[in-house]
């Protein structure tokens, strides 16, 4: 059931916010969690008991590691639950695709089709995952305290807002609202407004686009023209900030609607001058999640008493162990989106530009002219986008050889071939709202006397994009959000 | 005092900036260079200037400069 679909717009959510408000405070908390399971259950059916396990393991695990923090015992609960969690995400995410290579690299076979067949990836596992193991950490860190309801943790979980694809929610940052939601008409309605500029954002824009990304990506590229090339990675690269934003907004809107305050997960992100600033603005959930509990560990423990000492000397004045960490962190980020050498290749990119930046380039750039450092970034990301999109290492560096003009072929796609009015609405859409025009011209118009002006614009343009939204859909066909795959 | 004389020295150093002047409010916003990467430096700095060691706990809970200073200040035994 996606937040774009009727079924969900039209029968879930009225029933689901009607009965929630009428649930009464002591109740709500128990609706939300029968509501989130039934939409769990709806799409995934069985899988549902996949999600209730990890529940119930992580909920034990979390009241287990309290009794034991800062010991050796603690710390064995919480390496064993750790690997345990990792363990299953693995079995479903990334067994076939291990099996597979491994086998065709070590004992040189194919193995049978039965062995290279996909299980079947339950919804949302990569996002609930990483939830339930920051958890634990949290609490093994002295940072959260064990959530002794088991409803109540069950919420936390499988609040249906966020299970689709996050955002990654910190058990801090609920915990309070689990006991006793906030449901307040100012916080509803800036939850649905936020969630109709989401919606606008998938539907009106990500949907568009992908139809155009999708017939270009399709094609042999030795068939494409630069020009057509340039068109197909410019719409995906609008389309996976839109689709995914979208999501988000639609995420923290409903979060809000329902009383909770839902982190933000996209700041402009390409508005961004350098990749390290861009990891600041995108994905926010997942890049302080590698931040917290992967990249900090990682690069102090990497960090050796010589090193100490030399540091203590001052001969050590770069630490390449940081950027060690950094490429390793970034190459795994690439592994989480997805069970491919495609997604490793993009995110060790990612990490290589990112360690980069940190030891010199970070310095230089920022001598550089505001635009041109925009530039770098646009390109950087654009680039990599390629090999997220092209499954293939040799497609997608065919592809990128045809970016730049060094490609040999018959060259049969023009770009007029693809060029409507529809689709230079959403790449201008989507290249305003890509960048933060919206807000500077809110903050300029709600300062002045023209208050009453900005509110009256906002509320026009909120029904206009909601109408535009609900025709669109009434004539679509279904498209599903690109990172509900992760 | 003398905790915050030779906390400034180690951030000029880890931020490459002789005239830092740091303070109890400070924090990683009001630092150029300051983030994640550059962190890990300056604790590991830290550690290996004042010769103590941080918990892991403790390296992600400084919020600002004070936090860091109270953290030295019970590690090193000088209040």
């Amino acid at each position: 059931m996606l937040f774009s679909s009727p079924i969900f717009l039209f029968l879930f959510l009225p029933i689901a916010l009607a009965g929630y408000l009428l649930a009464g405070r002591t109740l709500r908390p128990f609706f939300l969690l029968g509501a989130s399971l039934f939409f769990y259950a709806w799409g995934e059916g069985r899988y549902v008991l996949l999600l209730l396990a990890s529940t119930v393991f992580n909920y034990l695990v979390g009241l287990l590691v309290a009794r034991h923090r800062q010991t050796p015992t603690g710390r064995l609960i919480l390496w064993t639950a750790l690997g345990i969690n990792l363990v299953v995400l693995a079995c479903y995410k990334y067994a076939p695709f291990f099996t597979t290579w491994l086998a065709a690299l070590i004992l040189h076979i194919q193995l049978y089709p039965w062995a290279e067949s996909t299980p079947h990836l339950p919804l949302g596992i990569s996002f609930f995952t990483f939830q339930a193991m920051a958890y634990v950490i949290d609490i093994y860190r002295e940072e959260a305290e064990p959530q002794h309801r088991l409803s109540r943790f069950a919420l936390f979980m499988t609040l249906f807002p966020k299970i689709v694809a996050g955002p990654i929610i910190r058990y801090g940052e609920v915990s309070r609202e689990l006991t006793y939601p906030q449901c307040r008409l100012d916080l509803f309605s800036s939850g649905a407004k936020r969630f109709v500029v989401g919606l606008g954002k998938k539907v009106l824009v990500a949907d568009v686009l992908a139809k155009t990304a999708d017939q270009i990506f399709v094609l042999p590229v030795h068939h494409l023209s630069p020009g057509v090339a340039w068109l197909g990675i410019l719409c995906y690269t609008l389309q996976i900030y839109f689709d995914f934003s979208g999501y988000s907004d639609m995420a923290i809107g409903l979060g809000r609607m329902l009383g909770f305050n839902i982190r933000e997960n996209f700041v402009y992100p390409y508005a961004a001058r350098s990749l390290t600033e861009f990891w600041r603005r995108w994905h926010i959930s997942l890049s302080t999640w590698l931040r917290d509990y992967l990249y900090i560990p990682l690069s102090y423990a990497l960090v050796t008493d010589r090193v100490r000492h030399r540091i203590a000397q001052g001969e050590y004045k770069t630490n390449y162990r940081s950027a060690f960490s950094i490429v390793v962190v970034f190459t795994l980020c690439g592994l989480w989106h997805g069970a491919g050498w495609n997604f490793i290749g993009w995110g060790a990119l990612h990490g290589v530009v990112l360690a980069i930046e940190n030891l010199w380039l970070g310095k230089l750039l920022k001598k550089w002219p505001p635009p041109l450092q925009h530039c770098y970034l646009v390109i950087v990301v654009v680039f990599a986008w390629v090999l997220f999109r092209i499954p293939s290492l040799s497609g997608a560096l065919a592809y990128i050889a045809t970016l730049v003009g060094f490609s040999s072929g018959s060259r049969e796609q023009y770009l007029s071939l693809y060029l409507n009015n529809e689709l230079l609405f959403a790449l201008a859409g989507g290249a305003v709202g890509a960048i933060p025009v919206a807000p500077t011209v809110a903050a300029s118009v709600n300062s002045g006397k023209w208050q009453w002006l900005g509110r009256l614009s906002e509320a026009i343009a909120l029904v206009l994009v909601l109408l535009t939204t609900l025709a669109y859909l009434a004539g679509s066909t279904f498209t599903p959000f690109l990172y509900r795959g992760f | 005092m003398a905790i915050q004389e030779k906390l400034n020295a180690v951030f000029s150093e880890v931020f490459d900036d002789p005239d830092i002047m740091i303070h109890p409010g400070m924090t990683a916003k009001d630092v150029e260079g300051w983030d994640s990467f550059s962190h890990v430096n300056l604790i590991v700095a830290v550690e290996a200037r004042f010769g103590i060691r941080f918990k892991q706990r403790e390296i992600l809970s400084f919020k600002n400069v004070a936090d860091l200073m109270r953290c030295i200040e019970l590690k090193t035994g000088q209040v």
